[in-house]
């Protein structure tokens, strides 16, 4: 008989033991994949997470909070909880460095599932964050993630330095390509995005031009608590502007769908910045702003005030005398051409689907949807991924664009699901 | 100690209080009565001189006393207390002169306020104890108001964890937007769901007005059917449909009026429907997807069906929601006119249809639209005067724009300020309909985690106030969504109540003081990223 696993209290002894035997692999470590670790985990279920990264968090780790005197429900302050709770948790594993390379059915229940892994040259197990590597590497290759260990990121050229100063052992840079097998009752995939890649088409002369930046890039500044590039040579940057819908509502030069949190993040932005430097002056270039959250009207109507709000999609970007960059844009109110300087230009890339869809679509036996994102349709038994025959569920934005705290509703989904189907099972 | 709605009774002096005269007092214990939070609320004018009459048939009665705090300082209240018999315990001050006054000015929910402040300071007891996790109990009934697509999928996923559920059906008498428009998409749809409702052995129906009042009960939430016998709960899931707001200009339609006329073909063939249809969205108030993409199917349907001319009329094109993109292109495609309009639109009805001005974004020129027999104008959906007296006998709060949740971000996705209450659909937030299956699912593991005593660990982030630092100005009272502040009389220091604080990190951040720290964290910190603490 299937019994319900949401009467706790009812669970015998033995199936709760069962339960904890149980091992959950889940495929992303983002603010999706976490959610779902860690509350399997407060089940006392275990899970294991890999994740292709060398740090847990996905994207969205890289991102700053947007909160001026009062919070603007970014949901960015989320994630650092989530990584900080994995950190806690004695149920979880993970691997880092690592992608799935194949599924592989077992007789009598559950999958092995084979991971590649180039471990970091840190063993984020034993380092205990003193920071000494960071100090010593000359080629700044030692990065840390909020509330994270530190990794050894690409530009590192071996040098050795940090290995004689680590005082735990923790960095090995013979790093050697490792194949392991590991057992799990049930997946769950939330590998989640790609963000759109300006530097694609050459109009926006994002990758040319220093003052022509991503919402990405911005991100990563706000998350070091910095809200502007603080580069000595771009100067003062009094004159700011956004481009919205940057690889998004256009079939032709990117997705179709509207990517759905770049409004939403642009516009928080914007006015942290404003608040932060009151003088200079932010257009924020637009073809419609999208609806989000319930306070919208009002944060939108008083952003109105401060910031000023262009109706156009901009042609092309191009660079003037003094190489900033010049905004072509048809204006709307006389349908003529105008060219704009600004020292920044902000391109608010959106939600694309991953690169590896189809790859991970092979492996674990799941459909891409027409815009390239990853679904369950052939086999779904429950939304949230394919759920009950194969306990191979799917949330996050591997799924559709969604912003953060999406994610994590969607991730309660999957972890209710999984717990059904492991609840099926014992 | 249980106990249920108390009697009050409010002594105001006409000496000290300069408010007399601005308060009407017949008034205020009017509305305290009428909010149902108070069996009885007795006002005593000039309490200090005249102790006759009314005090008499108070006797024996469980009595609160409120009264201004300079009676009290004049020991006249400790004379009538004694005349009376009451104990000290029995009487609590509210300062007429800001408090009650503050309320009145205050207009919108003095009585809840009042009520609030009253349990907050801990002189009467809320309605219902809070209840501790532990109590929820899972393998009871759970009852979900609301049979509306979000109430019915939260009925039918509870149902598959094998937990019985009532289902307390609410629509017939006003069908929401949201239905209709999942009625015009998928024609038998809501029917199939109520059939599967129907046949579960473990779900059972319930007219509207099938349950009255409600008890505090041992962990759960007790109901008196109509014949008579107690029903208790273990949980509620609060998934009332929404309903929408009249158009706001005469002789316009909404949308739930207007599918009304699609549901009857014939009033569409007839009358209205030989001009051209215009829709305007983002009139007054900002038109978010879900109503977005409402309206256009409506308007395809409108066009393909009676090849009625459609124009909409719009500010912003809400796509948010996947597939809606596709939706609008397809649409613009088909010969759906769509007109960005620039500021507002001065709307006139000249007997033989409307006519509509405005500027045209694209253009800037001028745009005007004459004698379109159909108006269309969505309307804000609010909840329904029954879902509202539902969420208040059981002290769930509703937010701005009728929503059972804040703006903030909630530690899960489905809970209330109430443990043991969630909320699902569209009192939530407007949905479509994916949003609301996700919300189905992620429904179940709120109600897990708030089980699971390992799922919050809050012990850890419970508010600490800082004695020597706190002013008592109750800010932090006013600002937890949650009334979990509340005033430890006896220390004269605020206090987060254990059972109920979620230690969403609001109060310290609004403390003027600074005195509020979650754990060890300090304010700036915690303005920077602990707002909302998971
Ligand atoms: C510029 C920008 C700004 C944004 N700002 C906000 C904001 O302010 N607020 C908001 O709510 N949302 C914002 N978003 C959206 C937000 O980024 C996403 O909602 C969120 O990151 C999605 O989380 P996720 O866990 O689903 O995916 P991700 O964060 O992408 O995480 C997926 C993880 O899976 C791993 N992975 C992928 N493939 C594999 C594989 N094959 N094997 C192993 N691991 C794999 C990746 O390494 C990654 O760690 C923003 C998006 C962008 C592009
Ligand atoms: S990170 Fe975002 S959600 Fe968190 S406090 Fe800052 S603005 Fe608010
Ligand atoms: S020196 Fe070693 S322990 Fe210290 S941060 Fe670097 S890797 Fe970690
Ligand atoms: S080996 Fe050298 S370059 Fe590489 S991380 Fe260590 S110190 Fe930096
Ligand atoms: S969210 Fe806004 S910026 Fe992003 S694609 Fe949609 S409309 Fe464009
Ligand atoms: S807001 Fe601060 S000072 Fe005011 S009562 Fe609360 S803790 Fe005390």
């Amino acid at each position: 008989m299937v019994k319900s696993l949401l009467q706790k209290q009812c669970l015998s002894h033995e199936r709760q033991k069962a339960l904890e035997s149980k091992t959950v692999c889940v495929v992303g470590a983002g603010i999706s994949g976490l959610t779902v670790a860690n509350s399997l985990a407060n089940e006392g279920i275990r899970v294991f997470v890999i994740d292709k990264n060398p740090f847990p968090g996905g994207r969205s780790v890289q991102y700053g909070c947007k909160a001026t005197d009062s919070c603007l429900q970014c949901g960015v302050c989320l994630v650092r909880d989530a990584v900080a709770n994995f950190k806690k948790s004695s149920l979880i594993d993970a691997s880092f460095s690592s992608t799935p390379r194949a599924l592989h059915r077992r007789e009598n229940d559950g999958y092995d599932i084979e991971v590649e892994t180039i471990p970091n040259p840190i063993d984020w197990r034993s380092c205990t964050e003193c920071g000494e590597c960071r100090e010593v590497c000359p080629k700044n290759a030692v990065k840390s993630i909020p509330g994270w260990k530190y990794y050894i990121s690409e530009h590192c050229d071996r040098c050795g330095k940090c290995l004689v100063v680590c005082p735990v052992g923790a960095i090995n840079l013979e790093r050697k390509r490792q194949y392991e097998t590991f057992p799990a009752l049930s997946v769950v995939i939330s590998s989640g995005f790609k963000p759109f890649d300006p530097a694609v088409n050459l109009k926006w002369g994002y990758g040319a031009n220093p003052r022509v930046i991503t919402g990405s890039d911005l991100e990563s500044l706000f998350c070091r608590e910095k809200f502007l590039p603080s580069d000595p040579e771009l100067k003062d940057l009094k004159k700011i502007a956004f481009i919205l819908c940057v690889g998004s509502r256009n079939i032709v030069e990117g997705e179709r769908h509207c990517s759905r949190v770049c409004c939403a993040y642009s516009l928080r932005m914007a006015n942290r910045i404003k608040e932060e430097y009151p003088d200079t002056e932010i257009d924020i270039y637009y073809m419609d702003i999208q609806y989000f959250g319930k306070s919208f009207s009002s944060f939108w109507a008083e952003l109105k005030r401060k910031i000023n709000f262009i109706r156009s999609h901009p042609i092309s970007i191009s660079i003037d005398e003094q190489e900033r960059p010049l905004v072509r844009y048809e204006s709307m109110s006389d349908l003529r051409c105008r060219e704009e300087a600004y020292d920044l230009v902000v391109l608010a890339n959106g939600i694309c689907p991953p690169d590896n869809g189809e790859e991970l679509a092979e492996i674990f036996g799941l459909d891409l949807e027409a815009g390239g994102f990853l679904s369950a349709a052939t086999n779904a038994a429950s939304n949230n991924g394919s759920g009950r025959d194969s306990g191979i569920f799917l949330t996050g934005a591997c799924r559709r664009p969604m912003g953060i705290a999406e994610c994590v509703e969607s991730a309660y989904g999957a972890a209710a699901g999984v717990l059904r189907y492991l609840g099926d099972k014992v | 100690m249980k106990m249920g709605r108390q009697s009050i009774a409010i002594a105001i002096c006409d000496q000290q209080c300069h408010s007399k005269g601005r308060l009407d007092y017949r008034n205020l214990s009017e509305r305290l009565l009428k909010s149902s939070l108070f069996k009885e609320v007795v006002i005593l004018e000039k309490a200090c001189r005249d102790r006759n009459g009314k005090l008499d048939g108070l006797k024996g009665k469980k009595v609160l006393f409120g009264g201004c705090p300079f009676l009290e300082e004049s020991g006249l209240y400790e004379k009538t207390f004694q005349d009376l018999c009451l104990k000290k315990a029995d009487f609590f001050t509210v300062d007429i002169k800001t408090e009650i006054f503050d309320l009145y000015e205050g207009k919108e929910n003095i009585e809840e306020n009042l009520y609030r402040k009253l349990v907050a300071s801990g002189n009467i007891l809320a309605r219902r104890e809070p209840f501790e996790e532990d109590i929820i109990k899972p393998d009871q009934k759970a009852l979900v108001y609301g049979s509306g697509f979000s109430g019915l999928k939260a009925a039918l996923r509870l149902a598959a964890e094998s937990i019985p559920v009532d289902i307390v059906e609410t629509h017939g008498a006003s069908l929401s937007p949201g239905y209709l428009s999942m009625i015009l998409a998928e024609p038998g749809m809501i029917t199939g769901l109520l059939e599967a409702a129907r046949k579960a052995e473990t779900i059972t129906l319930l007219p509207q007005k099938a349950l009255k009042e409600v008890t505090p009960g041992e962990g759960g939430f007790i109901f008196r059917k109509a014949g008579g016998e107690k029903q208790e709960y273990g949980t509620i899931i609060f998934a009332p449909e929404r309903e929408e707001r009249p158009a706001g200009e005469i002789g316009a339609l909404n949308l739930t009026q207007l599918y009304a006329r699609i549901g009857s073909q014939e009033a569409l063939k007839t009358g209205a429907w030989k001009g051209e249809t215009v829709f305007i969205l983002d009139h007054k108030t900002e038109t978010g997807p879900e109503i977005f993409s409402d309206a256009i199917k409506a308007a395809e349907y409108l066009r393909k069906m009676h090849c009625a001319e459609v124009k909409i009329l719009l500010r912003n094109a809400r796509v948010s929601i996947p597939g809606l993109q596709e939706l609008y292109d397809d649409c613009r495609q088909a010969g759906i006119i769509f007109i960005k309009y620039e500021d507002s639109l001065y709307i006139k009805n000249s007997g033989s249809g409307f006519a509509i001005t405005g500027v045209d974004l694209q253009t800037s020129g001028q745009f005007i639209i004459k004698d379109t027999a159909g108006l269309i104008i969505p309307g804000k959906t609010i909840l329904s005067p029954q879902a509202r007296e539902f969420a208040r006998s059981l002290n769930l709060r509703i937010y701005n724009d009728d929503y059972s949740q804040s703006d903030s971000l909630w530690r899960l996705p489905n809970e209330s300020n109430r443990p043991g209450i969630f909320v699902a659909g569209a009192a939530k937030g407007n949905m479509d309909k994916r949003a609301v299956e996700e919300d189905a699912e992620s429904l179940v593991f709120s109600l897990r985690q708030r089980l699971s005593p390992a799922g919050l660990r809050v012990e850890e982030y419970i508010p600490q106030v800082d004695k020597d630092k706190c002013a008592l100005c109750m800010t932090c009272m006013r600002v937890c969504p949650f009334g979990a502040m509340v005033k430890d009389a006896l220390y004269r220091v605020a206090k987060a109540l254990k059972s109920t604080c979620r230690a969403c990190g609001t109060c310290a951040a609004e403390c003027p003081a600074k005195a509020i720290r979650i754990r060890n964290l300090e304010y700036e910190s915690l303005i920077s990223g602990m707002r909302a603490l998971a």
